[in-house]
């Protein structure tokens, strides 16, 4: 019982068809606590369908993923804990709502009476950390990267042990960059597990342990990054070798 | 607790308050409004049935049946209506997918999106109270068990659209108009009907067709609620080719927006439905051009959706083609084609019972103009966007009440029907003007405290 938990997420036979056009096949993934893999792939790839079938947005046509050992499209509550999704969509969230109202909604649906006013402070924390103040401003007035800000703060606030990034960097600028990631790197640390897409190379190679790289719905590589780029030179000249390839 | 109360207070918000400094307060009055509005016109209807006279004979089973199917028939219609006007982009699907990723139960989740439909149909649920206490006065029945019977039938048309099959919005409308044209088949067989036991075999039917689409309740919460009809990302084909003349541009924009698309293919579904229904059941109206003003109605219906496919305020196209004038001239072009074309099939039912074709045509036609400029009008006051619920709402009540009210205030019943098409051309015009001066304004003012 002990051995399941020690994987995070497994991906088995997994087939999501995001529309008649597009469908993504992943035969399996897994990954491990305490590591940072990146998705990387060009535009219309599969990252965000991958993505949001781990999150359990997408349910799969086939195949499963599990979230320590447990289905992710159920809606089981100890899962959706252990889980932060910090989505690259601007219009996830609810623009009437301030940031602090949000916030203090997604703590009452998360917290119990024992860690409300640890998550509260938490989010306090996190706001600090990535140089957010417009709490009492409503959140469809916000510019885009105070928008990601906020996305970031409302993945973490419950101290996830999964978790899920579309895009960290967009619309973010160079100093919350550094702080979102000295966030995501302390997770790592504590043992958290972190899948990250990205159609950013230079920044998947800076971060990443391991690279799962995917064209047309399918992984066309999974390999730890100091490996490619002992192979090929670096992250980008290894995707442009399978991109002519693929061509 | 308090997170029920947090969730529920964001359902309000997300689904009756938009663009609105103070949101949760704005969507109580909003609401307050709505519930007020419908109380008071469920008074002037029961006032005006108090003068009607109506039989007190019938037995009260039957009286139960209609009140279901009249609840079934309003509620579907009008959820339906609504539910088009879903997309994957829509404010309501956002917050449902957030939701999904929440450590909630499946049946917390269930209850918080099937909160803000419930509202609006406890909103007809009020509206229908007072003339049911009427009725209940007059006819001799059981005022609880009308009542009750009212509200199932509404949430039976709900019901209806939340059906795990079929899949597509314009399927669950041609089953939920199949299963009206049915539902009248049998009615009319009611009335011909001596036989106690053969009646009460017919209501069961129609009480059992009716009430099986509560499943989708359950489904729905078995499978998760699919209010979202649209493939997520889906790719959206060039629908119509770039040859059509270019003030014909707002017709092209309604074809590509999914939403209006959508609302179009149900209203259409309605009417070719009622239409074959009408030829079906070999009725012969004495009055056809009282059933014209479904038509209407349904025409009403989509134009009150057509003016949220653009910006609410100074849309790009209002600056880069012809200014103000130029964007309601081409609002009124398209949304009077599609209006023709939905009343279309409900025109070519029932014209040969008219006396005169010639009147009756232009009958039609200025009725087709003016349900088009009444759901306009109110489609450019309230701007209703994807998943709106409250604007959708209220520019949809706001067109149907127009349309049917204008008859009775303006006093249209003092002449023949026949005459009548001058009386809606000049409330035609009178409409279009108050759209343009509604724009006007809204540019003018626009930035401004």
């Amino acid at each position: 019982m002990r051995r399941r938990h020690r994987i995070m997420l497994t991906v088995d036979g997994l087939r999501v068809r995001r529309n008649s056009k597009f469908e993504l096949n992943i035969p399996f993934l897994n990954l491990m606590p305490g590591t940072v893999t990146c998705v990387v792939g060009s535009n219309g790839s599969g990252k965000t369908t991958l993505v949001e079938s781990i999150v359990g947005l997408l349910p799969p046509k086939e195949g499963v993923v599990r979230i320590s050992g447990y289905e992710a499209h159920l809606d089981i509550a100890e899962v959706k804990r252990a889980v932060g999704y910090i989505p690259d969509d601007d219009t996830w969230i609810i623009p009437e709502l301030t940031a602090r109202e949000y916030f203090e909604l997604l703590v009452s649906v998360q917290s119990n009476e024992s860690n409300k006013r640890l998550m509260l402070k938490r989010s306090r924390e996190l706001a600090e950390e990535l140089m957010f103040i417009s709490f009492d401003q409503q959140l469809g007035q916000l510019s885009h990267g105070n928008k990601k800000k906020v996305q970031i703060i409302a993945g973490l606030l419950h101290d996830p042990h999964f978790i899920v990034v579309d895009e960290l960097r967009n619309g973010l600028d160079p100093i919350a960059i550094i702080q979102a990631e000295n966030l995501l790197k302390r997770k790592q640390m504590s043992g958290s597990a972190i899948i990250a897409a990205t159609h950013d190379l230079w920044w998947a190679e800076r971060f990443a342990d391991d690279i799962v790289m995917i064209q047309r719905g399918y992984i066309v590589l999974r390999e730890e990054t100091k490996h490619i780029v002992s192979k090929s030179g670096s992250l980008e000249a290894r995707f442009m070798e399978l991109y002519d390839y693929a061509k | 607790m308090q997170s029920k109360f947090l969730l529920f207070r964001t359902m309000l918000i997300v689904n009756f308050s938009k663009h609105t400094v103070r949101p949760f307060a704005n969507a109580v009055s909003r609401l307050s409004v709505a519930f007020f509005i419908a109380l008071s016109l469920g008074l002037i209807t029961s006032s005006a049935i108090k003068h009607a006279t109506l039989p007190n004979d019938l037995p009260p089973r039957l009286i139960m049946v209609i009140a279901l199917a009249l609840g079934y028939i309003l509620g579907g219609f009008v959820m339906l209506a609504m539910g088009s006007s879903q997309t994957t982009q829509s404010r309501g699907t956002v917050f449902q997918r957030i939701l999904k990723t929440l450590p909630l139960t499946r049946l917390t989740q269930w209850g918080i999106i099937l909160a803000a439909p419930l509202l609006v149909l406890g909103v007809i649920s009020t509206f229908g109270l007072s003339p049911i206490v009427t009725l209940s006065r007059i006819m001799n029945f059981n005022v609880y068990a009308g009542i009750l019977s009212w509200s199932i039938g509404l949430l039976a048309g709900f019901g209806c659209l939340i059906l795990h099959f079929p899949k597509t919005l314009a399927l669950k409308g041609l089953l939920f108009a199949i299963t009206v044209s049915i539902i009248l088949v049998m009615f009319d067989k009611v009335l011909s009907i001596q036989n106690d036991h053969d009646l009460n075999l017919l209501l069961m039917t129609i009480c059992g067709t009716i009430l099986v689409q509560l499943v989708g309740f359950w489904q729905s919460y078995q499978h998760g609620i699919v209010l979202l009809q649209d493939k997520v990302n889906a790719e959206e084909k060039q629908l119509i080719p770039t040859v059509l003349p270019s003030n014909a541009w707002f017709l092209v924009k309604l074809w590509r927006n999914r939403r209006t698309r959508n609302s179009f293919y149900i209203v259409i579904v309605l009417s070719i439905t009622s239409a074959i229904s009408i030829v079906l059941r070999h009725k012969n109206f004495e009055d056809p051009y009282s059933i014209l003003m479904f038509g209407a109605i349904l025409s009403a219906m989509f134009a009150c959706d057509v003016r949220g496919v653009m910006r609410r305020n100074i849309p790009p196209e209002m600056v880069l083609l012809k200014g103000t004038k130029g964007i309601v001239r081409a609002e009124l072009v398209a949304v009077f084609w599609c209006s023709f074309i939905i009343g279309l099939p409900i025109f070519m039912a029932v014209h040969s019972m008219a006396t005169n074709p010639l009147m009756f045509a232009l009958f039609f036609l200025t009725v087709q103009l003016f349900s088009a400029t009444a759901g306009l009008l109110a489609s450019t006051l309230f701007v209703p966007g994807a998943g709106d619920t409250g604007a959708q709402f209220f520019s949809a009540a706001l067109a149907t009440i127009t349309v049917l009210g204008l008859p009775k205030f303006g006093h249209f019943s003092d002449v023949s029907y026949d005459a009548q098409f001058s009386y809606w051309l000049m409330a035609s015009i009178v409409l279009c003007v108050a759209v343009y001066v509604t724009e006007l304004i809204r540019r003018r003012h626009y930035g401004r405290a």
